[in-house]
């Protein structure tokens, strides 16, 4: 929006303006009457769209050589790769009747607002009976030659005419200002304002003609033509970032934007942390991630400790564009919340005189049941053939009568067998039968499913000359993988920008944002379910006819769990599938936020800006448990006392409910002043400077209740704290649960800042910044409360130099930017410390306060110096171009704990200890290697090199074993010297010829001494560098004929490492967790020579078995490169007979399929032993009425 | 408008001006700079640090139990591996040296806190919070004498080592090493003071009280080899407190028969965990196991049987009723250091009532008790010792008690570990008796290793 505004405005009147949006203040009166009938005809298109009902558009698609039939239009709907058509057309018949309701309610909010907006002007003249003469001429903007045949438009007065030969006109009006509207084939179409008696002078541009257009990057306070930029921007339009389908924003930035990387091996983390890093991590112990601002203010992604980020309330269809800032000089206006990198999210605004439009946005996501079978688990028939080893070998001998223990199915029809209850044949059948079973099988069919996602969007906008607005409606209905989980939102986003005066303009944005994510409060998924990863492999949890199955996995033994109590306890029996619904999980969101701004403009250039923001984030959590499951009513049973008369339940018979609520709020203000002059042509200054201050504050209340009755709401009271027997004795005592929680926080930030740009010729440009941030940083002096930061930067366009005309290149820049920014962790104190615990002891039942932090004065902020040098280039008529980074980013007095006298009765004191350094390219490539009049191919290639080192460090140990990497746990190793992420694992002097057990090598001799190798120093380990990408990035193609288009992106990382899992018999004695590499395990002699997976025995060497799992045999390379996605989308401008402004069908597949992988084991190394995210296949409908 | 524009400069220098004091609020409202009464309560109510994390290695080289050669090869920690067999190895981990300190650290914190509330000082809330700060300080101090320094001799106290004494909050100053008399002096007179502060009855489980301070007196100088003030202190001790359990009552079929904080707990403390002595790691001595009399309840309370190997003992007689171990303070020691004290100093008739008041208590009911009557002291006093060893099993009194018994000839005796083949031994009042120090603590703190 912001780009073609400026475009129209440098070409109409040569106006290069700095300041972009002014053009939003170039505005003509229309008709009232006008616009209330095209408002009343938005509605009733809405209402008729099934109907196919049309009203004449007056604007013409630009592009009339397709006509589309209806046959074309089925044609390609069935050649696009959509697999679920039907589908979609179900779902979009219910879209729209989703859609209807609320729209017509948004319309006739927003009628009302312009019906007061759009009152008539004095000198509107729409009685005028005056004639004012208009003149001038049209120019191409590419050649400057005049244009001939040009259509001339003034809707207003209904005239048209077209230019003469040496492209000039002359037109009778009666209105002295208007609007006129220019058109020619294969330009650019414009529409601007008039005032008569002025010559004008019209500059058409082509159609493909790039090079006028200019990008303009936001920092989030300003907006800046990236021309003019010094600093490290990326800018990523809506057109790419609405490539993708997603419910969240931040998947789309991933592979698109060079620097950015994404993690996802722990599962865990999905939804929960932002997971994506600008130029890899520039911190140990402060937030990692960067800061995301929208429309200037900075917003919380996460505000509650657990569960769902509030970053998941950003609805992507009302993002119009994203900048992100990489290098000091861009993020430098952040100053100590820009270390790790600043995203800035520019939301959809509505323009002055703009027609009311409305568009709608659906989509319909079909994601493919996981592929369970990617998470190695060992074969069941080898499973229970060591059941029935341990068995013979008497492992299980001393637990029979054991009370408290539960011996797995297989081992108790075993002992049925041997005590004569069975007979051998009985035996072997069942046994036969089991191992038959794969436990995967029973989770794809019962507790996993095809994930739905719904995405509905509609958003209207409407402007006038004195105020304009949008307002968006989106609805995301997800419905999860998991059958009982789902998440659904709902975002109302509405802007409204008033011209008060020619000089101040207001601007109003409201977001309102509710969400709902739905679970199992006890964790069904697979590995999570029962025992999680030690539930036994031949589980089944429904019989052939699908009815639920109990499964076997109490804590004590039948015979215990028949008689205790005498029957009067509650259930024992588990019964998995039956009890699904029984718990739930319900964490809401509840999001206002509200932007209030005022921009004035002083008559000699300097610009007032005052802002303040306010959000209100309430997220409650409420977790039920109810008498239907295992787990509660094993609680209820372990907290009664009985004896022959009755049983005293310590927790009242009933559900459990737990409620956390988080309620956060942030208050922002901010005044800024800018200042911009241009002189002689030659000089541009632009000045800013400001104010800002903010408070972030949040509380959270947990309370419990129990005997909780869900239709009622009624509960019991309980003793919490109280101390009770625990399972009549058996287990001593125990105190009731006592979960109710208070926590309360406070930040409070004061920054000033200010900043300041010299473009001299329009070639040379120098750019610098000051900021100061300063802090409740609890316990440190005033003064050393805040941290400066600063930057400085230049850069010369070399292609306006008058001996670079001839040059190949159309553009070339060079730009370089040194600064400081910073991280904020305010949890530090520089005072001795204590903090109330918000539970009483567990042991005593006492409150109590812990000492957290001895006097630590010396305290400051991390601070993260980030040098950049940069080169923007294109040639050839701008069909190829690009950028290319290289920084160099220093992390400074990082607070990390480093060792202190422990006779000081701490370990670790947290102070400024550690330094990292980062060094990377990024480098984006585009080119359009084919261009004809139905043809088009674009090409990009993201390309980014980013290697984090440690350069200072405190090492909580430099013992072996405590640095080692085991499959995916992702451990950083920072030890000065290394990589922040180094993969170190035991050397492997391969398996004992002997008896094959691990070795390892000690002093440099191959050796068994186990112990002695993990005690060794860090250094004695292989160092096999990254664990984390050191390259990565896609290539995107896009090929478009006439009206559809075709994309696809690759995406690769390489040049890292990681440690395959495998069979550990440590891990399957203890947890009874196997892997298919137990049929590859040494067996006699001679196997060493072809395996590395150590003999099974029993007993086991458990720190042989620990050497092995973390040892060089598993090092895999994790490089790969993917087929990301495909997406097709199809114009349909056939479809303006009916009333659309445009109308656009796409498909969008998702995680296609994988080009290379180093490792051949069939491991997804970027989803490390999770199984990697399934083909998602999407359909949508985009259209603008 | 242009009264807008001032407006907003008129706020911005406001805003300014008020910055300091917008940023005084803390940023955490649990986040409290501890200097009220109220404060030093609730820090000394913090009974996981106070109460727990005392060193235990000295434990894990007794001759109270022993290890097959698979297990100590199944251990993990490299220095619990090596205490198990007294090797004179450098220890890495700072834990069980810096868990103390934390005590210590938090014990002047409040007496620092208090130093600061004069206005209080009649006030039970102060005596009972100053009381037990210099309680838990003096008992850190102890702990950790026991375990690095050598048995104490009057007459060469003052040129051994003792521990740093870190008498102050703060964490800037040097730690030095004082001499092992100054370090038990420093204990007595902490202990003292606490007995004058600490009150009679104390409601707050895990806190110490007055008869727990003049236990803690009683062990010091029974260590000490003082058995004159070891034997007044024992018997003021149990003149405020000298219940004892009936072992009766107590289900020897439990899995953790005896109770927490049941009435002979005068001070309840839980080691660092000692993965050697885990409750299904450890199998007792035998010659222990076996020591007990038919009737002695006991030998059901404190051991489970084991099945593999056949015949042997595990230990499950806690005094915390779970898989901790208990290194507090109990009445039955304080009865066993009253007979010792008594015995050696020749109260004959008081050594035996004490010895056998413990004692009925742990016999069977149903049968009838057989009391002590030996009246040769040297006789009586192997008894009380041997009684000794039997009641404080696993409750880390056996490395002191090895570490004092040595220096007298008749007590004398040589550890040995046996591991597969490799055999070790530990020869009386052998120099590894005095633990190595961690090297990190050498490293960081700048303080001379034990004498080697």
């Amino acid at each position: 929006m912001q780009t073609t505004c400026n475009r129209e405005s440098y070409a109409l009147f040569r106006r290069k303006s700095t300041v972009l949006s002014r053009a939003l203040f170039f505005g003509l009166p229309s008709k009232t009457d006008q616009k209330i009938n095209t408002l009343k005809s938005s509605i009733l298109k809405i209402g008729n769209l099934r109907n196919g009902s049309s009203q004449q558009e007056d604007h013409q698609p630009t592009v009339s050589a397709l006509k589309a039939s209806w046959n074309q239009v089925v044609l390609c709907y069935l050649l696009s790769p959509m697999l679920h058509a039907f589908n979609l057309i179900f779902c979009l018949l219910k879209a729209l009747k989703v859609i209807a309701i609320p729209c017509i309610m948004v319309i006739a909010v927003f009628h009302s607002l312009c019906l007061y907006a759009q009152t008539p002007r004095k000198d509107s003249g729409v009685n005028g009976q005056r004639k004012y003469k208009l003149e001038g001429q049209v120019i191409s903007a590419a050649e400057g030659t005049p244009m001939q045949g040009v259509s001339i438009y003034i809707e207003n007065e209904n005239l048209q005419i077209t230019t003469s030969k040496n492209g000039t006109f002359e037109l009778t009006v009666r209105n002295q200002r208007g609007k006129i509207k220019f058109s020619y084939i294969g330009y650019k179409s414009q529409e601007i304002n008039y005032t008569s008696g002025v010559s004008m002078l019209v500059k058409l541009i082509p159609e493909d003609y790039k090079l006028e257009e200019v990008e303009v990057v936001s920092t989030g306070y300003q907006k800046i033509p990236k021309e003019r930029a010094t600093g490290s921007f990326e800018f990523v339009d809506n057109k790419l970032f609405n490539r993708k389908v997603s419910t969240d924003f931040v998947s789309r930035l991933e592979d698109v934007v060079p620097g950015i990387s994404s993690s996802k091996v722990f599962p865990n983390n999905k939804g929960s942390l932002l997971n994506i890093n600008i130029r890899g991590e520039s911190t140990l112990n402060s937030d990692r991630w960067p800061l995301l601002v929208i429309d200037g203010v900075p917003y919380e992604n996460k505000f509650a400790d657990g569960g769902f980020g509030t970053f998941n309330n950003i609805n992507p269809n009302d993002i119009e564009n994203v900048t992100v800032l990489k290098d000091a000089a861009a993020a430098s206006i952040w100053g100590a919340k820009a270390g790790n990198g600043v995203i800035v999210i520019t939301t959809k605004k509505g323009k002055f005189n703009e027609k009311t439009n409305i568009d709608v946005n659906t989509n319909i996501t079909i994601k493919d049941r996981p592929d369970l079978y990617a998470i190695p688990q060992m074969a069941t028939s080898d499973y229970i053939d060591l059941m029935q080893y341990f068995f013979d070998k008497g492992r299980y001998d001393a637990y029979f009568d054991d009370w408290g223990t539960n011996l797995e199915p297989v081992i108790k029809l075993m002992k049925q067998e041997k005590d004569g209850n069975m007979t051998a044949t009985q035996l072997n059948d069942e046994l036969n039968r089991l191992k038959k079973i794969d436990i995967r099988d029973d989770f794809k069919k019962y507790i996993y499913r095809k994930a739905v996602n719904q995405q509905y969007n509609v958003r209207l906008n409407s402007g006038g000359d004195r105020v304009n607005t949008s307002i968006g409606l989106g609805v995301d209905q997800n419905r999860n993988e998991l059958v009982t989980s789902s998440f659904r939102r709902l975002n109302l986003n509405t802007n409204t920008q008033i011209k008060a005066t020619d000089k101040l303009l207001l601007n109003l944005g409201i977001t309102y944002t509710e969400s709902k994510a739905t679970d199992s409060q006890i964790p069904v998924a697979y590995n999570a379910l029962g025992k999680g990863i030690s539930n036994f492999p031949y589980m089944e949890l429904a019989d052939a006819a699908g009815n639920p199955l109990a499964v076997d996995i109490a804590v004590f033994s039948q015979a215990f769990r028949d008689t205790v109590g005498a029957g009067r306890l509650l259930d024992w029996s588990y019964n998995p599938l039956k009890e699904l619904d029984d718990s739930k999980r319900l964490q809401l969101n509840r999001d206002l936020l509200v932007n209030f701004s005022g921009t004035y403009v002083l008559p000699f250039g300097l610009k007032l800006h005052g802002l303040y923001a306010y959000q209100r984030n309430i997220g409650p959590v409420s977790e039920w448990r109810g008498i239907g499951t295992y787990s509660q009513r094993m609680d209820i049973n372990q907290f009664a006392s009985w004896d022959d008369k009755q049983v005293r339940w310590g927790l009242p018979v009933g559900d459990q409910l737990l409620e956390s609520t988080w309620n956060s709020y942030t208050h922002q203000l901010r005044g800024t002043a800018e200042y911009s002059k241009k002189w002689n042509t030659h000089h541009d200054l632009s000045l800013l400077a400001g104010y800002d201050r903010r408070e972030l504050g949040r509380d959270l209340r947990v309370s419990q209740y129990f005997g909780y009755n869900a239709e009622t709401g009624s509960f019991q009271s309980v003793q919490f704290g109280k101390e009770v027997p625990y399972l009549n004795g058996l287990w001593g005592t125990n105190y009731l649960p006592d979960l109710n929680g208070f926590e309360k926080q406070l930040n409070r930030f004061v920054s000033y800042y200010g900043n300041g740009a010299y473009t001299f010729k329009e070639r040379y440009i120098v750019s610098a910044s000051f900021r100061k941030d300063a802090s409740n940083l609890f316990g440190v002096k005033t003064n050393d409360r805040g941290q400066p930061f600063w930057s400085i930067g230049g850069a010369w366009v070399i292609s306006k130099e008058s001996f670079a005309k001839a040059s190949i290149l159309d553009y070339l820049k060079l730009r370089t930017t040194y600064g400081y920014s910073g991280n904020v962790n305010n949890t530090v104190s520089a005072y001795p410390t204590m903090s109330i615990q918000s539970y009483a002891n567990s042991v005593t039942g006492q409150n109590f306060a812990m000492m957290t932090n001895p006097p630590n004065p010396t305290l400051r902020w991390e601070r993260v110096a980030t040098l950049n040098l940069g080169m923007d280039f294109s040639f050839k008529g701008n069909r190829f171009g690009g950028s290319m980074e290289y920084y160099d980013k220093r992390s400074k007095d990082l607070i990390a704990p480093t060792e202190i006298d422990p006779s000081t009765g701490f370990t670790s004191l947290t102070v400024n200890a550690a330094n990292l350094h980062g060094k990377g390219w990024d480098i984006g490539l585009r080119g359009k290697p084919l261009q004809t009049g139905f043809w088009e191919w674009n090409s990009n290639l993201v390309f980014s090199y980013n290697r984090t080192k440690v350069t200072k460090a405190f090492l909580r140990s430099d013992v072996a074993q405590n640095n080692v990497n085991r499959s995916f746990s992702f451990q950083r190793t920072p030890i000065t010297g290394m990589d922040l992420y180094s993969l170190l694992t035991y050397k492997w002097a391969g398996l004992d010829p002997e008896d094959g057990t691990p070795r390892g090598y000690l002093d440099g001799e191959i050796s068994k001494d186990y112990v002695a190798i993990a005690g060794a120093k860090v250094t004695t380990l292989e160092n096999h560098g990254s664990q984390v990408p050191l390259y990565f990035g896609s290539f995107r193609n896009s090929i478009r004929f006439k009206q559809v288009e075709l994309s696809w992106n690759i995406a690769y990382q390489l040049g890292h490492k990681f440690i395959r899992p495998t069979f550990s018999n440590d891990a399957f004695l203890n947890y009874g967790s196997g892997h298919p590499d137990y049929q590859l395990r040494w067996q006699k002699p001679g196997d060493e020579l072809v395996t590395d997976v150590p003999a099974f025995t029993y007993p086991n060497n458990a720190n042989g078995s620990r050497m092995y799992v973390s040892s060089a045999a598993l090092v895999e390379n994790a490089g790969q490169i993917k087929l990301r996605d495909i997406q097709c989308s199809l114009e349909l401008p056939a479809m303006s007979k009916y009333g659309f402004k445009s109308f656009r069908i796409y498909s969008y597949i998702q995680n296609v399929g994988t080009i290379w992988r180093a490792n051949k084991k069939g491991i997804d190394p970027e989803f490390g032993s999770w199984y990697p995210d399934p083909l998602m296949c999407s359909l949508g409908l985009n259209f603008n009425l | 408008m242009k009264n807008l524009s001032i407006l907003g400069l008129v706020l911005i220098v406001l805003s300014l001006s008020s910055c300091n004091k917008y940023l005084d609020e803390k940023p955490d409202i649990k986040m409290v700079i501890p200097k009220t009464l109220e404060d030093a309560t609730l820090l000394m109510n913090d009974y996981t640090t106070l109460n727990g994390g005392y060193p235990t290695y000295g434990e894990i080289g007794t001759d109270d139990y022993y290890l097959t050669a698979e297990r100590w090869n199944a251990l993990v920690n490299l220095d619990q591996r090596n205490s198990y067999v007294w090797a004179d190895e450098p220890y890495v981990d700072a834990l069980q040296w810096q868990r103390p300190y934390r005590t210590i650290f938090i014990s002047n914190q409040v007496l620092e806190i208090l130093g600061k509330l004069t206005k209080d000082q009649n006030s039970d809330a102060y005596k009972r919070n100053f009381g037990a700060a210099l309680f838990y300080r003096a008992f850190a101090f102890q702990l950790l004498t026991e375990l690095h320094c050598s048995a104490y001799v009057e007459a060469t106290a003052q040129a051994e080592l003792g521990i740093p004494l870190r008498l102050d909050a703060g964490i800037d100053d040097k730690s030095l090493r004082s001499s092992l008399k100054e370090t038990y002096q420093q204990i007595i007179a902490d202990f003292k003071n606490a007995a004058i502060y600490l009150p009679v009855v104390e409601p707050i489980r895990g806190r110490p009280f007055k008869a727990s301070a003049y236990a803690g007196l009683a062990r010091a100088f029974l260590n000490m080899g003082d058995f004159q003030q070891a034997y007044l202190y024992a018997d003021s001790c149990l003149q405020l407190h000298a219940e004892l359990m009936d072992y009766n009552m107590l289900k020897a079929t439990d899995a953790y028969p005896v109770p927490r904080f049941n009435v002979e707990v005068l001070f309840s403390a839980n080691p660092a965990s000692a993965a050697p002595m885990a409750a299904t790691t450890a199998l007792m001595d035998p010659e222990l196991v076996g020591s007990y009399a038919m009737h002695d309840l006991r030998k059901g309370i404190f051991y489970r049987v084991n099945t593999n190997p056949a015949g042997t003992y595990f230990y499950k007689g806690s005094y915390d009723k779970g898989a901790a171990l208990f290194y507090g303070i109990t009445n039955s020691e304080v009865y066993l250091i009253k007979a010792e004290a008594a015995c050696r100093t020749n109260k004959i008739d008081i050594a035996l009532l004490a010895i056998n008041t413990l004692l009925k208590t742990r016999w069977n009911k149903e049968v009838a008790y057989i009391p002590v009557t030996e009246n040769n002291a040297d006789r009586l006093l192997k008894i009380i010792l041997d009684e000794r060893r039997k009641e404080l099993v696993f409750r880390g009194r056996r490395w002191a008690d090895l570490k004092r018994l040595n220096l007298d000839p008749r007590f004398q005796k040589t550890l040995i570990r046996t591991v597969g083949d490799q055999i070790y031994t530990l020869p009386p009042n052998s120099a590894k008796y005095a633990y190595r120090l961690s090297e990190t603590v050498i490293r960081l703190a700048d303080i001379p290793q034990n004498n080697r």
